[in-house]
């Protein structure tokens, strides 16, 4: 109630005022690739501009979460997953989702050998992101008592392809398809999809502090409406092209390796998950699905207390 | 023009069964060598492969090999217990002192290995001035724990060769570290010791030795990411299913799934059939040391140049013997088939009737001249044939013309006047005789005596000349007999003897023989063997053969004292004697069926007696011919009629009661004519001078033309003995004043009365009209009237018609 007032009295000054003329820091979850992609279009394509915000795309570096700059005021608006986002929540760290652009659970369990059923895996070694984006895999561990024994890796899939681990965890959207540009064979008995066993949970959202939001509620609005426009543009298939190109581009900056082939399948794939099973994109966390999150993360210890949607979720409307 | 074309023709013939031989056989050669060069090639490039393949793991064992040696120092310094820092320090130093390829080594150790560090990672390299620099790494920004070359070893208890890795993008140096698990004395794994070596040696060696001039190699790693490629932008970047999906090849797909899996294959990738230029072969083998593959990429056309040349090669010598073959096929064709003009020029001018002409001259002992030999012996053969065809046909010609005589002879034997007696109208017989060849052996005779009428027919034996030399023989005995005024039966007996005496051909004759007085109708008779005749009364009562009871008589010529019995018959006025030979009644259809005695009598029956001879004769011949339907005449056919008129004798005193009217107008006109065919100019122009006189119409002029001409025709050809005399006769004209014209032929030639012709059945054909009726006919539809009288001993012909203007 109280935050609602409060951003109507600052809609209201900052409609009056105008634009705040002020550079809104952004920072996507990991380096320039197409999971991003929207960031850079809003960017490239003037959705930001033309909305009359400056925006400045600040990536993390290797040591450091976005959510970890947010909190160290190293940037404005970070993009982070939601179980992370509930994480950081639960210790303190008061955050607002201003913007849910995943839909869908993206994480695949993929393992070495076709399996029957998960439970197969139990005991046997799975590689994980060590840093973050597990906690959904850990949470199903838990729940299935797979007892799985958890192998931290950096980025690629090499551990994986070695031949040392059982399986790993892959984001459908990449390292799923790393593995299968290395010319690996997978059947339907190689991949499980994490949302076969948990809730569905979503991914990829937009966080900021509520000091943030509250003093600079008209530009927040105006960077939502922009990545979403930004989206909206690459959603069209004669876009796609142009889309991934910018990605390239960003990579190229960023002097990263990536090929055009795996930038192209990341980005249809993020686009695909931002979409219900009937094509519509929600562009908001769901609360069903939100509370059942929390419920399953407060049971197993990844959270503590209890958080109320309508503490975290902004929905925007203008 | 002719020769030309059949020499181009079996040319093509030829050079399609050529051009085909050739073109399989090159199709064959081409497949055959592209197949067999296909095969070398995977072989050639596999043998390739292996060498780079070996290359590439010796390079790579030299560092594994004394990263080994020393990771087992340090382990068994470990083991002892006599292993510290600055041990781990020293190692990676010392491996770096003593090997160049080696850039970097580290000692990573496991979690609080020493107890103060979680992370503790001794790493040695070169600084910017090539010396060797040790630090100790690790942390949350150096974070080992999770990195592949240190857990896939500690994992896995084995060494490892990571994937190549770029150290620094702003050097883009492609790395790879080889990774040796220490373990300690109870073997558990406390951390690894690596080497990392630059690859670019490696890539050296793999960009430089190409299979093929325009191929390219290509080291892939586990994780599928080109390690070495010709295009720099897709190292450690692009992987074979990034390109398989990016150029839709299957062939790169099946490498990307071989190559993980470490197997060994080739493939074609792109279409050679629609874009061969840029179509390749892809030959891949493991790299097992490292679980790289070595790949190379061979455009088909280098793989195949060597057989594509041959082809090449191959088609153009084809093009060009095919080319030389054609023309000096053409040539030696030509020049072999160039007697067959020459020979048919001979055959023509053979055919002209130039037998001796020359034929063209073969050399060669082959089928040339074997037609050679053909036609001289065609030519000689034609000249002998002809030349005896000659004399064939000249000594044919000669018995023809033999034959025409004899024929004349014998015709000349026989009683052809008719009427015979035309003074006298009590006797009306008529004959005929047609032999089956040129002469026959069919005889008939008869001979006015003193009111007494002799009278044979009959049949020798065979045909031809022997029987016509024995007809004429039997007729002149005939003759000799008649005029002794001898019985019938003696005249047979007789006649008899006379043949059967040196009868060495042993023929015989039927005869029958007649003796009738001529005022009494009594007829006594002998029929030796011969056809009975057939008794026609006059009353109508009776038509049927002379039955003859007793003894039948022998033909004459077989037994010379053979008997013969006479017989006796009436005769009563208008009574009709029908005498024939077998001819008649044998005579044959095309179905072998005989004109029958039957049906003679049932023809004479319907045509009745009371009809000139002539005409009896013409009705019988007539279905006679009818029934023989155009069938050859196989028997000699003679028939003979005679009807009398008992106790009359001269009656020509009625007719020379008559007398020729002189009664004329002013408008009489007269013709002077001779028997001569040429006359009938001279009467044209008459007509044509009455026509202009008498203002007769054209047409109609015409019209009577046609009729006088026919009349006059008839006596000039007819009326006169053809003794080469002239005879005179007239044609006379007059008209009234009603235009009623007459027309009078006057000639003293034989009695002939022409309107006692039956009319012509103008519904019957040519054939089948009885000769002579039409032109009658024709003068009277073109007179009104025709009618004849003799007079005085002149036939006189008078024609009526009405002229038209």
């Amino acid at each position: 109630m109280y935050k609602r007032l409060t951003f109507v009295i600052m809609l209201a000054v900052l409609f009056i005022s105008g634009v705040s003329g002020k550079t809104i820091r952004i920072t996507p979850q990991w380096y320039p690739q197409a999971q991003f992609a929207g960031l850079y279009i809003a960017e490239k394509k003037g959705f930001f501009k033309d909305m009359g915000v400056d925006v400045q795309i600040v990536h993390p570096s290797g040591t450091e979460s976005s959510l970890d700059m947010l909190r160290d005021g190293k940037t404005d608006i970070a993009m982070s997953q939601l179980i992370d986002a509930l994480t950081n929540y639960d210790s303190g760290f008061e955050l607002l989702n201003i913007l849910q652009t995943s839909e869908r659970n993206s994480v695949l369990i993929v393992t070495r050998e076709p399996l029957d059923s998960i439970q197969q895996l139990s005991g046997k070694r799975v590689g994980h992101w060590k840093s973050g984006f597990s906690e959904g895999a850990f949470i199903m561990n838990a729940e299935l008592g797979l007892n799985l024994r958890w192998i931290p890796y950096n980025s690629d899939v090499s551990i994986f392809l070695s031949g040392v681990l059982d399986a790993t965890l892959t984001m459908i959207y990449n390292e799923y398809d790393q593995i299968l540009m290395s010319g690996v064979e997978l059947t339907e008995k190689n991949v499980f999809p994490l949302s076969d066993y948990i809730v569905d949970a979503q991914e990829d959202g937009f966080y900021t502090t509520p000091e943030f939001y509250n003093n600079n509620i008209d530009d927040v609005w105006k960077c939502v409406t922009a990545i979403k426009e930004a989206w909206e543009w690459a959603r069209i298939k004669s876009h796609r092209k142009e889309a991934v190109e910018i990605v390239m581009s960003m990579l190229k900056d960023f002097n990263l390796r990536s090929n055009i082939t795996h930038q192209r399948y990341m980005l249809d794939k993020i686009l695909e998950n931002q979409e219900t099973k009937d094509g519509v994109v929600p562009y908001m966390v769901d609360p069903v699905r939100f509370n059942e999150l929390v419920s399953l993360m407060r049971r197993y210890g990844f959270i503590f207390n209890e958080v109320d949607y309508n503490d975290m979720v902004i929905t925007l409307e203008k | 023009m002719r020769q030309k074309k059949f020499a181009r023709r079996l040319t093509g013939f030829i050079m399609i069964n050529v051009g085909f031989c050739f073109a399989l056989a090159s199709f064959l050669v081409i497949k055959w060598s592209t197949d067999n060069n296909r095969k070398n090639a995977i072989e050639n490039s596999f043998n390739k492969l292996d060498l780079i393949e070996l290359n590439i793991e010796s390079q790579l064992s030299k560092v594994s090999a004394v990263v080994d040696n020393f990771g087992k120092t340090l382990e068994n310094q470990i083991k002892n217990g006599q292993c510290g820092y600055e041990d781990f320090e020293n190692v990676t130093q010392l491996i770096l002192q003593q090997n160049s390829n080696v850039v970097g080594s580290i000692v990573a150790l496991k979690p609080y290995y020493f107890p103060q560090y979680e992370y503790c990672a001794i790493y040695s390299s070169y600084n910017s001035d090539h010396e060797i620099e040790t630090n100790k790494l690790g942390g949350i920004s150096y974070d080992y724990f999770t990195a592949d070359w240190y857990v896939v070893p500690v994992l896995s208890g084995k060494t490892y060769w990571n994937d190549p890795y770029v150290e620094t993008e702003a050097e883009s140096i492609e790395m790879t570290t080889y990774s040796y698990p220490l373990k300690d004395a109870s073997g558990e794994i406390i951390g690894v010791f690596t080497a990392d070596i630059a690859i670019n040696a490696i890539n050296a060696f793999v960009k430089n030795l190409q299979l093929y001039e325009h191929s390219f190699n290509m080291l892939i790693a586990k994780n599928g990411t080109f390690i070495s490629h010709a295009d720099s932008t897709k190292l450690l970047n692009e992987t074979p299913m990034t390109e398989a999906i990016l150029y839709n090849s299957a062939s790169m797909e099946k490498m990307a799934h071989d190559a993980a899996k470490g197997i060994r294959g080739y493939g074609v990738v792109g279409d050679p059939h629609k874009d061969y230029e840029n179509s390749y072969f892809v030959f891949y083998t493991p790299v097992p040391s490292a679980n790289w593959t070595i790949a190379s990429l061979c455009p088909i056309p280098d793989v195949f140049e060597s057989t594509y040349i041959m082809g090449n090669r191959l088609i153009l010598v084809f093009v060009i013997a095919f080319v030389v073959l054609s023309a000096l096929t053409i040539l030696i064709i030509s020049r072999l088939a160039s007697p067959l003009k020459l020979f048919a020029k001979s055959a023509q001018e053979i055919a002209e009737g130039n037998l001796t002409t020359q034929l063209p001259a073969i050399k060669v002992h082959d089928e040339m001249f074997q037609m050679h030999e053909s036609f001289r012996y065609m030519q000689k053969s034609l000249i002998s044939q002809i030349s005896a065809l000659k004399t064939t046909t000249a000594a044919k010609e000669r018995v023809e013309s033999e034959l025409n005589i004899a024929r004349n002879i014998q015709m000349s034997m026989i009683p052809k006047m008719f009427p015979p007696y035309p003074e006298r109208n009590d006797i009306d017989i008529y004959a005929f005789m047609r032999p089956a060849k040129e002469v026959g052996g069919d005889l008939y005779d008869f001979f006015l005596n003193d009111n007494k009428f002799y009278f044979a027919i009959g049949d020798v034996s065979g045909k031809g000349v022997p029987a016509a030399l024995f007809m004429a023989v039997s007729r002149s005995i005939f003759r000799t007999f008649v005029q002794s005024d001898a019985d019938a039966d003696f005249i047979v007996r007789s006649m008899n003897a006379a043949v059967s005496n040196n009868n060495d051909s042993n023929m015989f004759v039927t005869l029958f023989v007649g003796i009738l007085d001529l005022k009494t109708g009594h007829l006594s008779y002998c029929n030796a063997g011969h056809n009975p005749p057939v008794v026609m009364r006059a009353d109508g009562s009776c038509v049927d053969f002379m039955q003859i009871e007793g003894r039948k008589n022998l033909p004459i010529g077989l037994f010379e004292d053979a008997p013969y019995d006479r017989h006796e018959l009436t005769l009563n006025d208008h009574d009709t004697l029908f005498l024939y030979t077998d001819g008649l009644t044998e005579a044959e259809n095309h179905k072998a069926e005989l004109y029958s005695d039957e049906r003679l009598l049932k023809t004479l029956s319907s045509v009745g007696s009371h009809i000139p001879m002539r005409d009896l004769l013409d009705n019988v011949l007539a279905d006679v011919e009818a029934h023989a339907a155009g069938a050859g005449q196989s028997d000699d056919l003679t028939m003979m009629a005679m009807s009398f008129v008992f106790g009359k004798e001269n009656s020509l005193a009625l007719e020379d009661e008559k007398t020729l009217s002189d009664a004329h107008s002013e408008n009489y006109r007269k013709l002077e004519m001779i028997n001569n065919i040429d006359q009938i100019n001279n009467m044209a122009q008459w007509i044509e001078s009455l026509t202009d006189e008498f203002g007769i119409n054209m047409a109609q002029s015409m019209s009577i033309n046609l009729a006088l001409e026919e009349a006059v025709a008839n006596v000039i050809m007819y009326a006169y003995p053809k003794d080469g005399k002239e005879y005179t006769f007239t044609l006379d004209f007059d008209v009234d004043e009603n235009r009623n014209s007459t027309w009078r032929i006057v000639d003293s030639g034989r009695p002939f009365n022409p309107t006692t012709k039956a009319d012509a059945d103008t519904t019957l054909s040519a054939e089948d009209r009885k000769i002579g009726g039409l032109g009658i006919l024709m003068v009277k539809k073109i007179m009104d009237s025709v009618e004849y009288e003799r007079i005085h001993k002149q036939n006189v012909l008078t024609m009526k018609v009405i002229l038209k203007e």
